[in-house]
């Protein structure tokens, strides 16, 4: 196992350089930089000349390259123009906002799915599996922003039951147990968005999972030792239909920590995603490329991860 | 006579597919005596399985429909809740499969899989029924018990495996044994300690045995009392000498022509002409016409009854042995 | 014989019943039969309709409006209201849905072309070709496609990109962020398809490389692609309009179901009009439905391997 996760960390070492190659080149592409995109009126062209070359801005694009590769490789991402700290320090103050909204709609939609999963596939094509199906495409189907904007209309605007936006009441500072409480009230609804928009494609896929399990010649020997309906689905066919959900866990982990940025963007949710999006327009290379290379990163690792996953699940495997 | 503990009245079981009806079982009547091993015999796709399978009601797809009646103990199991069938199954009847690669769960323990029957039906405690699962381990002759009961499916043999069945299967002592093909699918050598095994438990515990097989040679080693299936149908059952010493029906005289004889020199070895009928929408006739030798013109356009013809033990669904073909034959000569 | 292989069995027969249908003519019953694909091809159908045709019907243009009707609730003359500059917003939103229908499919096209034929080379070659593309694949997989696109629209907002040409450089960021899926898919097939026989006859017969893939080796994984490019369009769709959203993708004059919704962004029109976008909104969520259930449709009826 341990050699087997040394190796795929060590095949992720070309795919990391090419991803690097990309998004730079990609952002390279972006005309204007840090200084022209602050827009100050103040700045005269040798001040703007003389920050450029401080931020190392005058070189040329595949100098510039090698250079932020090479800090790279050191673990040195540099200082965010637009924040002034360190990359890896801006990412810690808000990566843990996102994580929060991520992790609860992760265990939400994980805990829906299956349910609505098993149960779909236990009375295959009743009105009940139609109806499940049909959320299931809608869910699949729908545009985050879209829905983020209709839940605020109806929740926080006409209904006022919770806050248009932000994580926590303006003013309240509140600590301890008020504090979480609050965090609570203010994440309810882009919790419930962002578990919507995955619980589709996770329904789905345990609805044929089970499906398939539920056919198995197992499930028929374990109906025939007269056990509770009960048991057979949640423990006999479950346990089995659960081993390749597992690795969809590990393909979970870039969400978990990238952030969801246009709904971070609609709720006004101070999380790293909507921080992503500021980077963007102002031209903040470091916390950009940054980033981009630490989701790239986490979406390899999740990859491995969940091959990892999927040995531990499976007594078939995990003794190879 | 021994008690009767299963008796099959006029049971029929229907699928509905899209392509017409299939009739799987149809009409058929047998019983099994206490402490007997009963064989159905019959070709793939005759309805032996669902025979059985509509015993447990574990039939589920396509959707079926059975009806008839199923006495088991004094109840129509086809009458039973489902909550008194669970209450049956794996404790008064049970069963072993064909395949005993895929019918152990693979991410469950051996242990956990005997454990859970006597659990349920037994309510035997966790300490109570690890013993227990492990003297059966045992009993179905299985070294190292204790590290067996640990083991995961995938770690053991087919043969193995097909014990560890067993083993659930009369974790409870049934009345009932149900083994479907329980060797096919696994080595010549392993099948013959598989079939002593169960014969050597039937003795130890006297449970009734309906033995589900293709194979003759399994038949003439186990059974007590043969039914010959075909398309659906019970065409011929008598106990097993008789039914090897005489045979009626074309069919079973085909089977056993079939089987080769250690000993006897034959050029090549018999088989029957033509297959099994599609079983969709059959027609209401002798469904073996059109591969009997000795067919008729009766066979193509009327069902022949099934009944005992001289040896009341000895029953066969056959125009050849009625009066009515006769009536019949000289009828359309004249006509 | 086991209860399960029963179905199996009669299925087979009824296949043998009808084995003179084409395998296409197989597909087209076994789709019409699962209703809710049907529904979402009608649904579409409309939509597609409706917004190609519907504007010639329309009494109003964007040229010609008049500003002293703007900020009209939906009434008897504007169905669905007017927006700030007084213009009617049904035919904005039919002329909105030409763009994102349209930015949708070519992005897929896009998307097709090069998944199909990378993948087929990487098939076919194996070897070095196949590492090569395959690695490039990885390396695309795991790039965060919302970021890189959010990244892109900014660059064709900063290269002052003509709005009325912007679309078409839209289609092909959105194509080309997508192919890997596809061309993972193809090259499976492709390496599965050149073992059998029929290749082996293409062989003996010395066709060049570019006939053996594109007149054997594609033809038969198209319907593989269908489903793909199905799904995609649902996906290129649902990227597009989050683009135009945020005010990267299409933008204005020319409407897009995305940058209509945009007009939420300003609070006093998301609170008090939403006729201004909750109409879009709900056009998007209608189309990428039934692309999806077409998609899944289409799955069952052409990829017999992935149903269960």
């Amino acid at each position: 196992m341990r050699q087997y996760i040394i190796r795929r960390l060590l095949q992720m070492i070309p795919t990391l350089i090419g991803i690097s190659i990309v998004v730079f080149a990609i952002t390279a592409l972006v005309p204007g930089d840090y200084i022209t995109a602050r827009n100050n009126p103040n700045m005269t062209v040798e001040k703007a000349e003389e920050l450029r070359r401080l931020y190392g801005l005058d070189k040329p694009d595949i100098q510039r390259y090698f250079i932020w590769a090479g800090n790279m490789l050191q673990g040195k991402f540099g200082d965010s123009l637009q924040h002034k700290k360190p990359v890896l320090e801006v990412i810690n103050t808000y990566v843990w906002n996102s994580f929060i909204i991520a992790f609860c709609s992760l265990v939400l939609s994980w805990f829906f799915a299956i349910i609505a999963g098993v149960f779909s596939a236990k009375f295959q094509y009743s009105l009940l599996d139609k109806l499940i199906t049909l959320f299931v495409f809608v869910c699949m189907s729908l545009p985050s922003f879209f829905i983020g904007l209709l839940v605020i209309k109806i929740f926080a605007l006409t209904l006022n039951w919770f806050p248009v936006g932000g994580m926590t009441t303006g003013g309240l500072n509140a600590t301890g147990w008020a504090y979480v409480k609050d965090v609570a009230y203010h994440g309810f609804l882009p919790i419930l968005v962002l578990t919507m928009l995955s619980t589709g494609s996770l329904t789905r896929y345990f609805r044929t999972s089970m499906l398939e399990v539920i056919r198995q010649d197992y499930i028929r020997t374990a109906r025939a030792k007269g056990l509770k309906e009960r048991t057979v689905i949640f423990k006999h066919a479950l346990r089995n239909a659960m081993i390749p959900a597992i690795t969809l866990l590990g393909f979970e982990l870039p969400a978990l920590f990238g952030g969801a940025i246009i709904l971070e963007h609609i709720f006004i949710w101070p999380g790293i995603g909507q921080v992503y999006l500021g980077s963007i327009s102002m031209r903040d290379y470091p916390f950009m490329l940054g980033f981009t290379i630490i989701l790239a990163a986490l979406t390899l690792l999740g990859n491995m991860l969940s091959d990892v996953l999927y040995g531990v699940a499976d007594p078939r495997i995990r003794l190879k | 006579m021994a008690k009767e503990i299963v008796q099959f009245r006029n049971l029929e079981t229907h699928f509905h597919t899209p392509a017409g009806i299939v009739k799987a079982v149809d009409n058929v009547s047998f019983s099994i005596r206490e402490g007997e091993t009963l064989c159905v015999v019959g070709e793939s796709g005759c309805g032996k399985s669902v025979t059985a399978m509509s015993l447990m009601r574990l039939v589920e797809s396509p959707p079926a429909r059975i009806s008839g009646e199923i006495w088991f103990d004094g109840k129509d199991v086809l009458k039973l809740s489902k909550k008194e069938m669970s209450n049956l199954r794996g404790n008064d009847i049970s069963i072993i499969f064909q395949e005993p690669m895929s019918s152990l769960n693979p991410v469950l323990t051996i242990g956990e899989q005997i454990t859970e029957p006597l659990a349920r039906h037994l309510l035997m405690d966790r300490k109570e029924a690890k013993k227990r699962a492990i003297e059966l381990i045992r009993l179905v002759g299985i070294p190292r018990a204790e590290a067996i009961f640990d083991a995961y499916p995938h770690e053991l043999s087919g043969g193995m495996r097909q014990r560890v069945m067993i083993a659930i299967a009369l974790s409870c002592n049934p009345k009932l044994l149900i083994a479907d093909e329980p060797t096919t699918a696994l080595d010549v050598t392993i099948q013959a300690q598989i079939l002593d095994l169960m014969r050597d438990l039937k003795k130890k515990f006297s449970t009734a045995i309906m033995l589900i097989t293709h194979d003759l040679g399994v038949v003439a080693e186990m059974a007590d009392y043969v039914v010959v299936m075909y398309a659906g149908k019970i065409i011929e059952e008598a106990p097993v000498l008789e039914l090897f010493q005489n045979p009626q029906h074309p069919y079973t005289k085909g089977l056993l022509n079939a089987k080769p004889i250690l000993g006897q020199k034959r050029e090549r070895l018999y088989s029957i002409p033509g297959q099994v009928p599609n079983p969709i929408e059959l027609e209401d006739n002798c469904h073996f016409h059109d591969r009997c030798e000795y067919c008729m013109e009766i066979c193509r356009i009327k069902p022949p009854p099934f009944r005992a013809h001289g040896n009341d033990k000895h029953k066969t669904a056959c125009w050849l042995y009625e009066e009515e073909r006769e009536i019949h034959e000289r009828s359309s000569h004249t006509g | 014989m086991s209860t399960e292989s029963l179905p199996v069995k009669t299925k087979a027969a009824a296949n043998l019943a009808k084995s003179a249908d084409s395998p296409w003519r197989l597909a087209f019953r076994q789709f019409s039969r699962n209703r809710l694909a049907v529904a979402g091809f009608i649904i579409l159908l409309v939509m597609a309709v409706i917004c190609f045709i519907g504007p010639l019907f329309s009494p109003y243009n964007l040229y010609d409006y008049s500003i002293k009707d703007k900020n009209l609730a939906p009434n008897a003359h504007y169905w669905l209201g007017t927006d700030k500059l007084g213009r009617d917003v049904l035919l904005r939103l039919m002329l909105a849905g030409r763009i994102s229908l349209l930015v949708g499919i070519v992005a897929t096209l896009v998307t097709v072309l090069i998944g199909s034929i990378l993948g087929a080379l990487s098939g076919f070659y194996r070897k070095f070709v196949d590492t090569v593309i395959m690695r490039t694949a990885d390396i695309f997989m795991s790039l965060p496609t919302l970021p890189i696109l959010i990244i892109l629209g900014t660059v064709l907002s900063d290269l002052k990109v003509h709005p009325s040409y912007r679309i078409y450089f839209l289609m092909l960021i959105i194509g080309l962020l997508n192919w890997t899926t596809l061309a993972r898919l193809v090259r499976g097939q492709v390496l599965m398809l050149r073992e059998q026989e029929f290749m082996q006859a293409t062989e003996a017969l010395g066709l060049r490389d570019r006939r053996k893939i594109f007149r054997h080796l594609l033809p038969n994984t198209v319907p593989i692609i269908i489903v793909t490019a199905t799904l995609s369009v649902a996906s290129a769709i649902l990227y597009e309009s989050a683009m135009s959203y945020l005010g990267i993708g299409v933008v204005p004059p020319t409407p897009s179901w995305g940058n209509m919704i945009a007009d939420a962004n300003s609070l006093i029109d998301f609170r008090k009009r939403p006729w201004l976008w909750i109409p879009p909104g709900m056009c998007i969520l209608i189309t990428t439905v039934a692309i999806n259930l077409i998609g899944d449709g289409l799955r069952d009826a052409l990829d017999p391997k992935s149903k269960k």
